[in-house]
């Protein structure tokens, strides 16, 4: 059998047994040697590594302060050259510099680059969702844009976010400029809810004539006054918070309180046609209001009396500017019947008529609105017995039923 | 140890009987094992290393930087003529006197060391690459530091490893660890390093060498990481593509950035011939001129094509240019890196190619936004995908591409735009330009290293492409050999297959079963005349190759089904695998179009 040869192929060489054992123990220590070795050498050159690095790193850190510093020099100069530095500082900083970044974006929006201020800016809101001062920024820059609700979001975002120093003026500041934004774009009932919002903030005099105005100007003449008085009783001199408490009154249509407000203003120093006007009209109001509560018979004969005899004054400086005589001729006819009817209600409405006859009062006065209506209509003028007269019309017809 | 046993494809049985491709070796023994454990710690040192040097080499950049140009980002007018031609002028005589293998990127080269110099690279070679591309690079060339990075890895590995005196194996593996380790630093990316070493400079993926070259990146960009900053490169908003329709605004940057991936190709491997045609003592002046250009482009106004330009995509990328300006800048960045590599200054095309790619992206961006406002994507958006474009089309890595973008914007929901442009970019780009830029510039140097792209592209030939049917004669091991004769007696095969199993296969002449019917062995079972040794049995999704290495012993192999070893599918020899490369050789001499035996 051994003769036999059923192998189709060469006779395989055996192959080789395990190798000695006896090599192992001084393979080991000579590998331990190579790793010591290669330890040491690491930590040398980290070391060298870390020497050279921090070295550089001192300079980097340098370069990055001093065009940072050079950058804010810039923006305190308002020459306009600050982005340049700012770029520089950012390729000098450590890795990703927030601040640097935020500067070089706050400049760049000051500089009207809108967006390229916002590539910035939105990179850094991804970090920071949170940062006040990156949210304010976005809102102004989207507030620019017209991009409202956008603007918005930033806004609140700034309102409720995170300020490093003074957090509570930031705050009212991102809301005052929300708000501001807000009266831009005619949105008064959002307004007027962040204004009621603010209030509570409001503890000095100046934010409270500052809110009162803001009130004002979205209609809110009731809060605004109790904002008002709330500063005058802190400094009753105060000529804004008399001028706004003066302008409410006035528009809450408490004359009397109105007249004393801005006689007050005036006398402090407030001298702008407006105020004058609303005080000459205010005052009008007080001497014509045949309304005005505990007014005696007699008075209140006396001051419809007046408000007829003020129509007829219209009347003539109407015909007056119109070329006209009155009575005259058929030209202007509406002008004639006006003045004809003006005058047979003044023969009518004597004082001892008016005392003694209530309807007689109301069909006078309906006459006379009425003449004045269309005086005001053909002949508008802005003296301030047009501007009471107009008032006392349209408190008559809110007051009837 | 045959090679068959390193083979990991290849199943071995347990019970000792049939053996499969991977041959019963001799008892493995403790030191093979120690060796690899030992490759492993070495690949986290060289990671190290090339780390701390990678970190040296980027301090080295930025000091010459500052001392050059300034701390300014748009440096004076005069130095910016001044300092890339004086230090071309430098930079010539290093490298024509004492540093001459430093030319180039530094890819091919490390592809040279693994396929054609068994691993070698000298250590002269890190320091020259380290010293003329840091001044290049600092200077203002339009350079990068990534190649370079890659190289002095490489090479740091080479000595690391001749010096430790590793196998020729180990040696020949360990630069493009070393590679690895230096990209991963340099990019601050080591998944990407990976990709790119494998894809581009290995070929194959395998355990062992993924292990060692992931090893290395890893401790290698701890490293970097430590001193400078673990931050990614770029950020940018967080992207949402609101509609899938938004995609063809992404795909339509691939194809551009496709066409533009060809010009820049082309572009350099039109001048690079020409440069290196002209008599060579113009080298001296060679990388000057290009210096002076790259200046003279950034004298007249656009001085961020000069330098690896980082900062500018930076910029780019939070929206600081006009889509014309950064279409401009795309141009004029394929021009002046054109001019300073073709020179021969030492220095890479990573950081060019991503610059490129960003400001085409960017402006491509902006155009289609300045049409369809309501498109969503950021420009930063547009610039970071234009990378990965750029990367995927000139540099061919489409695996690396992807992973780069991802890890140097530290941002994961750009996955999909990146995917659809880069597949794009990569397509088209093949078509306009077949053979990649790092090919060429092999070729061109007269250097004949193996294309990754083609291998890639390979159809590997397997045992079942090569096998036939069951046609010859086959007995079984608990027959009778009377039995056995009978059933072979007419068949005109020369070799009898033998089913012995459990025991396994086993292939004898035909002629010895008469032999052993006549004499005492009569009544005797076949499985009583087989010879010790088992014919291998293999499987139809093995390599060819597999198969060859075990022909030379048997006339044929059994191939049997994976799930059912009962059922034999076939059988193989040495005629059917060399009619099957025959047959593929000959497709491929057809195959006009694929260029894959250019």
């Amino acid at each position: 059998m051994a003769d036999l040869d059923l192998s189709v192929s060469p006779q395989r060489t055996v192959p080789p047994g395990p190798p000695p054992p006896s090599t192992t123990p001084a393979w080991f220590e000579r590998r331990a040697v190579l790793l010591f070795g290669l330890v040491l050498t690491a930590s040398v050159l980290f070391a060298a590594t870390y020497f050279i690095n921090s070295r550089f790193e001192v300079r980097r850190r340098a370069l990055g302060e001093y065009w940072f510093k050079k950058g804010q020099a810039e923006v305190a100069a308002r020459t306009g050259n600050a982005v340049e530095d700012f770029r520089n500082a950012l390729a000098y900083s450590d890795g990703d510099n927030f601040q640097y970044r935020l500067r070089l974006a706050q400049a760049l929006s000051r500089s009207g680059r809108a967006d390229e201020a916002i590539a910035y800016l939105e990179s850094l809101w991804e970090r920071e969702p949170g940062n006040g001062t990156v949210n304010l920024e976005l809102a102004r820059l989207k507030a620019r844009q017209h991009q409202v609700a956008d603007a918005l979001r930033f806004f609140h975002g700034a309102i409720y976010g995170i300020w490093d120093d003074d957090p509570e003026q930031h705050r009212r500041t991102a809301r005052f400029e929300l708000i501001q934004f807000l009266l831009q774009q005619g949105s008064r009932t959002q307004a007027e809810s962040e204004l009621v919002a603010l209030t509570p903030e409001a503890i000095t005099p100046d934010l409270q004539v500052r809110v009162a105005g803001l009130f004002v100007q979205v209609h809110d003449f009731r809060r605004a006054m109790q904002l008002y008085d709330r500063a005058l009783r802190s400094d009753g001199s105060n000529p804004e918070a008399l001028k706004g408490a003066g302008e409410a009154a006035y528009n809450l249509g408490q004359y009397a309180a109105a007249a004393r407000y801005l006689e007050a203003a005036v006398h402090h120093g407030v001298q702008d046609p407006a105020t004058t006007q609303m005080l000459q009209v205010s005052d009008l109001m007080r001497q014509l209001d045949p309304y005005e509560p505990r007014l005696s018979g007699r008075t209140r004969a006396q001051r419809v009396i007046a408000i007829l005899a003020q129509v007829g004054s219209r009347l003539r400086d109407c015909a007056a500017a119109s070329a006209q005589t009155l009575p005259g001729d058929s030209s202007g006819a509406w002008l004639q019947q006006a003045y004809k009817r003006w005058l047979d209600v003044s023969k009518a409405a004597t004082e001892h008529h008016l005392m003694r006859d209530e309807d007689l009062i109301d069909s006078t006065l309906n006459t006379a609105f009425d003449i004045d209506r269309q005086v005001s209509a053909n002949c508008a003028t802005k003296a301030p017995v047009d501007t009471a007269l107009a008032l006392l019309s349209r408190e008559r017809d809110q007051a009837e039923p | 140890m045959s090679a068959e046993a390193n083979n990991p494809a290849v199943e071995t049985t347990n019970d000792g009987a049939t053996p499969d491709l991977n041959e019963a070796a001799p008892l493995a023994s403790s030191m093979p094992f120690r060796e690899e454990r030992f490759f492993l710690v070495l690949a986290i040192f060289i990671g190290v290393f090339a780390g701390l040097a990678v970190v040296c080499f980027r301090i080295t950049i930025e000091w010459i930087r500052l001392e050059l140009l300034g701390s300014a980002l748009t440096p004076d007018r005069i130095r910016m003529l001044l300092a890339p031609t004086l230090a071309g002028l430098v930079v010539a005589v290093l490298v024509l006197r004492f540093f001459p293998e430093v030319r180039g990127s530094g890819v091919n080269q490390t592809k040279a060391a693994l396929y054609i110099y068994n691993g070698f690279i000298p250590f002269k070679t890190a320091i020259g690459k380290f010293i003329t591309s840091a001044l290049g690079i600092g200077s203002g060339q339009s350079l990068g530091p990534e190649d370079p990075s890659l190289q002095i890895g490489a090479s740091i590995a080479s000595a690391l490893g001749r010096r430790l005196r590793l196998s020729r194996d180990r040696l020949r593996l360990i630069a493009p660890i070393g590679a690895a380790a230096g990209l991963s630093a340099a990019f601050n990316a080591p998944i990407s390093a990976v990709l790119f070493v494998i894809e581009e400079v290995i070929g194959r993926w395998t355990a062992g060498i993924l292990g060692s070259v992931v090893l290395a990146a890893i401790s290698s960009v701890v490293v970097a990481r430590w001193f400078l900053g673990a931050e990614p490169m770029f950020s940018i908003p967080a992207i949402q593509v609101r509609s899938p329709a938004e995609l063809l605004a992404y795909a339509a940057l691939g194809i551009v950035g496709a066409f533009a991936s060809a010009v820049f190709a082309k572009s350099i491997s039109f001048l690079r011939p020409r440069v290196q045609s002209l008599p060579w003592n113009t080298r001296y002046f060679q990388p000057a001129v290009a210096g002076l250009l790259v200046g003279v482009i950034g004298y007249f106004g656009f001085p961020q094509v000069m330098g690896p330009g980082y900062a500018y995509m930076d910029q780019a990328l939070h929206n600081q240019y006009t889509w014309q300006l950064l279409g401009l800048l795309a141009g004029l960045k394929i021009l002046a890196t054109t001019l300073s590599f073709s020179s021969g200054s030492p220095g890479g095309m990573f950081a060019p190619t991503l610059f490129i790619g960003c400001m085409l992206g960017g402006a491509v961006g902006g155009l289609e936004q300045h049409f369809f406002s309501h498109l969503t994507g950021s420009i930063g958006t547009y610039c970071l995908v234009g990378m990965g474009v750029l990367f995927a089309g000139f540099l061919r890595a489409p695996m690396t591409s992807v992973f780069m973008v991802l890890e140097v914007s530290g941002d994961y929901s750009i996955i999909v735009p990146v995917m659809v442009a880069n597949t794009l970019a990569y397509l088209i780009s093949r078509q306009l330009q077949p053979m990649s830029i790092l090919d060429m510039l092999s070729r061109s140097s007269g250097v004949q290293l193996p294309s990754m792209e083609e291998q890639r592209e390979e159809v590997v030939l397997r045992i079942e492409d090569a096998m036939r049917p069951v046609r010859v004669p086959l007995v079984y091991g608990q027959e009778q050999i009377a039995t056995a004769l009978e059933r072979v007696a007419d068949s005109p095969d020369s070799y009898v297959l033998v089913d012995n199993r459990p025991e396994g296969w086993c292939v004898i002449k035909k002629q010895a079963l008469p032999i052993a019917q006549g004499d005492t062995l009569r009544g005797t079972t076949v499985a009583a005349i087989l010879p010790p040794m088992r014919t291998p049995q293999v499987y139809p999704d093995l390599p060819l190759e597999l198969a060859l290495r075990n022909l030379r012993d048997w006339p044929f192999l059994p191939v049997v089904h994976r799930a059912e070893p009962q059922q034999l599918l076939g059988v193989i020899s040495l005629n059917d695998v060399l009619a099957a490369y025959r047959a593929r050789s000959s497709y491929d001499h057809h195959d006009v179009g694929a260029g894959i035996l250019a």
